[in-house]
């Protein structure tokens, strides 16, 4: 009985180092979190635009919580792994999605607006705030897309090319909006601020493709890509 | 306390810091690589670990943990199906990606030398950039499966087309088949995107708009060539007769005045204020006016007096939107800004605009005075520059098709200019016709033929 108790107590004491450590590692979590998260400095802005008028507030940001942002970058580091199951790993992403508070939207918007993020998280944000499709993930993907200095008139390098990739995404996300005449609106809009002749293109073959039901961008993508050599 | 509840709580414990030790507190810890894979990747590969700031198996904001991730991604990506086609021509084979590409790298490091590249490869050893390690990991990838094709000998040349056209900079590779450094990465990109099976769903979009946007920038003769038709209209306006692969095509118009254009997405009828849009693909049946929603004339759509021309083009990789007025004020569309530029009075009347003009295969804005004098708009410098050639009053349009000069000229036949610079009859048609256009056809939809 007596050596039940040694036991006993030993094993308590494991448990209460383990606990701390474990408590200890959180607060490394909780620093890491802030340490990576975007710049809340300044509001996002807000541009006149077709879509739903979301104003999009710093307010918001403060309620962030923390599992969302911690999920959403264990997500972003799977981007560089390889996924035995892609399904699931949509699956994941749309789960994700469903979580997203208002607060994670203007997160999300911030990730993606600034070009000295991850390129990975950026993607990932982008594709979550698809997977969202509501009108306040509508309207950060819009004045992203329309926040276009990273674009117009800069030389195409590999830096260019990533904003440009990004933002093409982001206008795929604003087709797949669930009201055609939204959508159709906010890449008429767009279409007037980007010169950028590829993204441009982008905007106007998804207009054209919600206009007529013609094939989408994505569409005209795979079957290029697949196109047999003549 | 009695034996059997010491053991439950002894179980209890243990079962809840099983559980606490599952919770995801450090998310970095889920990308480990093992010691011994790491140590593989660092001798197969030359890698210089502390350049890059250390051996690192866990944390991924280290840049030696990034290009590690690299590499697995690129030992592990697996690819299904392997027909050729136009992007995917077996460069590299799709299983052997990593046993290449450790035979074409000596050693990677990471350095700052070089500020403005992304990575540079001299002899086998590639030196990692800045700009590298801000890249998304399919940029990363790509940036190593590109310098690694270097070390076979594939060079770069300069630019006759796209962004780096004209620059002291050799960019560009001479052709897709080339099998240069641009086609071996954007194989990648393709394989990912369409073959890959065990990438993640951003990876593989992000691959194929890489490989999209690519597409055309890098390479002198380019892989998506956008196929180009000749739109005619009928002497009597009444139709309109497309000529696409060598087969014509009878189309119905707008039953209004006006001029046929190009658009980026086809063309319209275009009388100064409405443009109304020509379906190239099939007939409908309908004779309504359907306005353009999705071209660049929609632009127009906010304002009530009508313009002499509108024009709009591309030139390198950039778009632009152009108006003139009825009082010769030439004004261009500002996109950072969303709206019309500031009006500049032209120095001439102008009677007529052209995208093209005879010989000259490169397209842009030309206009033509009332006196026949050509000037070239040169949009980036907003300049107007004084063209020797003079416009034939013979001719009522020019067109540049497939590298050809095509001319309608007055009595509604349609000509080629030959090699000897002398106007011949188009062999293609004899038909009269009051207009034409050159239209970009995508090959994702079917021009059917009624």
């Amino acid at each position: 009985m007596k050596t039940i108790h040694y036991v006993f107590f030993l094993v308590l004491i494991a448990s209460v180092f383990f606990v701390e450590y474990d408590l200890a590692r959180r607060e490394e979590l909780t620093k890491l979190v802030k340490s990576s998260a975007p710049v809340k400095s300044k509001p996002a802005e807000v541009q006149s635009g077709p879509a739903p008028a979301v104003l999009i507030t710093q307010e918001n940001t403060k309620a962030v919580p923390k599992a969302f942002s911690a999920r959403f970058k264990e997500e972003s580091l799977q981007i560089a792994k390889i996924q035995n199951d892609p399904e699931l790993t949509q699956t994941r992403m749309k789960d994700l999605a469903k979580v997203m508070a208002p607060a994670d939207v203007q997160d999300l918007y911030e990730i993606i607006s600034d070009e000295k993020n991850n390129g990975d998280q950026r993607a990932l944000a982008i594709e979550l705030l698809s997977l969202k499709n509501d009108t306040t993930s509508l309207m950060a993907l819009q004045n992203f897309v329309a926040n276009n200095t990273n674009v117009n008139g800069t030389k195409w390098d590999r830096k260019k090319e990533l904003e440009t990739v990004l933002r093409a995404q982001a206008v795929e996300s604003i087709a797949a909006y669930p009201q055609k005449d939204i959508a159709l609106s906010t890449l008429g809009y767009l279409q007037r601020k980007v010169d950028e002749r590829f993204l441009n293109d982008r905007i106007g073959r998804a207009a054209a493709s919600l206009s007529n039901g013609a094939p989408t961008p994505q569409e005209q993508d795979d079957a290029a890509l697949k196109k047999l050599l003549e | 306390m009695t034996n059997s509840t010491i053991i439950l709580f002894l179980v209890l414990t243990i079962l809840s810091a099983a559980n606490a030790a599952d919770m995801p507190y450090q998310d970095t810890e889920f990308s480990c690589i093992s010691e011994t894979e790491a140590n593989r990747y660092v001798s197969d590969f030359g890698i210089d670990a502390q350049s890059f700031g250390g051996v690192e198996l866990c944390n991924s904001n280290v840049e030696t943990k990034k290009l590690f991730n690299d590499l697995q991604i690129i030992e592990q990506g697996h690819f299904e199906g392997n027909t050729p086609n136009k992007f995917i021509r077996g460069f590299v084979d799709s299983k052997n990606y990593y046993s290449w590409l450790k035979q074409e790298t000596r050693g990677i490091k990471r350095g700052n030398d070089i500020p403005y590249a992304t990575a540079y490869n001299s002899g086998g050893y590639f030196t990692m950039q800045d700009g590298w390690a801000k890249l998304s990991t399919l940029g990363r990838v790509g940036t190593v499966v590109h310098e690694a094709r270097h070390t076979a000998g594939f060079r770069h040349i300069g630019c006759n087309q796209g962004p780096y056209q004209g620059s002291s900079v050799s960019g560009c590779d001479s052709s897709y088949s080339y099998g240069g450094s641009h086609a071996v990465e954007m194989e990648y990109y393709a394989r990912v995107s369409v073959q890959g099976t065990n990438f993640h769903p951003v990876y593989k979009k992000m691959a194929r708009l890489m490989a999209i946007a690519r597409s055309n920038i890098f390479f002198n003769t380019g892989v998506i060539q956008s196929r180009e038709a000749v739109l005619a209209l009928t002497a009597d306006r009444q139709s309109a007769h497309l000529f696409d692969k060598n087969t014509w095509y009878s189309r119905e118009v707008p039953n209004a005045n006006g001029r046929l254009k190009r658009t980026s997405f086809g063309a319209v009828l275009f009388d100064g204020l409405h443009a109304l849009s020509i379906e190239l693909y099939q007939n409908s049946g309908f004779s309504d006016l359907v306005s353009d929603t999705y071209s660049y004339y929609k632009l127009l759509a906010d304002q009530n007096d009508q313009v002499r021309e509108f024009e709009e083009f591309d030139v390198g990789i950039k778009r632009y939107a152009v108006k003139i007025s009825k009082t010769n004020k030439l004004a261009a569309f500002d996109f950072p800004n969303g709206a019309w530029g500031r009006e500049q009075a032209l120095p001439f009347a102008v009677a007529h605009t052209s995208t093209a003009i005879l010989g000259k295969a490169q397209t842009g804005l030309y206009l033509v005075s009332t006196t026949g004098e050509i000037f070239s708009y040169q949009p980036e410098a907003q300049r107007i520059v004084s063209q020797s050639a003079k416009w034939n009053p013979e001719i009522k349009e020019v067109i540049s098709y497939k590298g050809q000069s095509l001319v309608l000229k007055n009595d509604g036949r349609i000509h080629v200019l030959s090699s000897d610079n002398t106007l011949i009859p188009w062999s293609e048609t004899n038909n009269l016709y009051s207009d034409i256009v050159a239209t970009p056809v995508y090959d994702g939809f079917e021009v059917v033929k009624e």
